[in-house]
């Protein structure tokens, strides 16, 4: 197991199992995207209550999901980047800020869009939407804090602490439509309980949830390779890419 | 499908706009994800196979298909 677990510490050994991985996942995420908005779109029946404007949550909450998940992955590299001295860490918790922010950017957007048809308005300063926003700018801070530090390993050390003391919006994110008054509807999927969706409707969006899931990892492999050629710019294993190319 | 025509997915009664608009912006962000660090990666190889050549680093407004051809790689 520890050896597994020094391997993942080894740039090349990293890029190369990631570019095994991606071979495989890449496909099938652009697969179940395809397959899961086709199904979500066209297939699903149409909500009672909000219409066919309901079918933004085929893209609203896989977005919304991943972007709360990313935040964890962020994290909890930051803090194995602060515990172990793990430069892969470092990388993982830098790479996964893009991508975060990202699909934080859709699901506030996507969020507004919806909110249009649904409440009359883009826009309402609700717990939930300014949690998420919250949400937003930890991802750019973090981003901007990388870029301001011309030394690389107190970039990482000062990213890292801002990740760890931005988890404390996480599950204000999660409990906002349960502790405040909000527009925001509740959870749609729960484990505890019956879901409020019909199977119908519920699967494919459980698809598009996964698919969002293989997308991050996809997005988070890719940068982490694109960062990975970079740092080992001038060492054998990069310039030997170079040439077998 | 759900829809009768082509035209009543795209209407979807009148939430086409909504709804075919977070399609395309997610498309966009999906397809970005993917696709900017994969052309960032292989742009910094072929740099790379550039600084690698000597005639390259001496005339720098060579483009990289034509050192690639003149080293035979």
């Amino acid at each position: 197991m520890w050896t597994w677990f020094h391997k993942l510490g080894s740039p090349p050994w990293m890029y190369r199992i990631s570019g095994r991985i991606l071979a495989v996942l890449l496909p099938l995420t652009v697969l179940m995207l395809v397959v899961g908005a086709v199904w979500g779109l066209l297939y699903a029946p149409m909500d009672f209550k909000q219409g066919n404007s309901f079918r933004i949550i085929y893209f609203h909450v896989p977005a919304s999901v991943v972007a709360l998940a990313g935040y964890y992955v962020m994290a909890i590299a930051g803090a194995v980047s602060l515990v172990w001295r793990m430069k892969m860490a470092e990388v993982a918790m830098k790479c996964a800020a893009p991508v975060g922010a990202a699909l934080t950017f859709l699901s506030l957007l996507s969020g507004a869009i919806w909110g249009k048809p649904t409440w009359g308005t883009y826009w309402v300063w609700d717990a939930r939407i300014t949690s998420m926003l919250i949400l937003f700018f930890l991802y750019l801070g973090v981003m901007a804090l990388y870029q301001a530090y011309e030394n690389k390993e107190a970039a990482g050390k000062a990213c890292a602490v801002l990740s760890l003391v931005g988890m404390v919006n996480i599950p204000i994110i999660y409990k906002s439509v349960d502790w405040w008054y909000s527009l925001h509807q509740p959870a749609t999927i729960k484990f505890t309980e019956e879901s409020a969706m019909h199977s119908s409707m519920l699967q494919p969006l459980l698809l598009m949830i996964l698919a969002f899931y293989c997308l991050f990892t996809c997005a988070l492999l890719l940068n982490m390779r694109s960062e990975l050629l970079r740092r080992g710019a001038g060492t054998g294993w990069v310039r030997s890419l170079a040439g077998a190319g | 499908m759900y829809f009768d025509s082509l035209q009543a997915a795209l209407a979807m009664e009148g939430h086409g706009i909504y709804v075919w608009t977070v399609v395309a912006v997610s498309a966009v962000i999906c397809v970005g994800l993917l696709v900017l660090p994969a052309r960032s990666a292989r742009r910094f190889i072929a740099e790379l196979r550039v600084d690698d050549v000597p005639e390259a680093r001496a005339a720098p407004g060579v483009r990289i298909e034509e050192v690639n051809n003149a080293s035979g790689s």
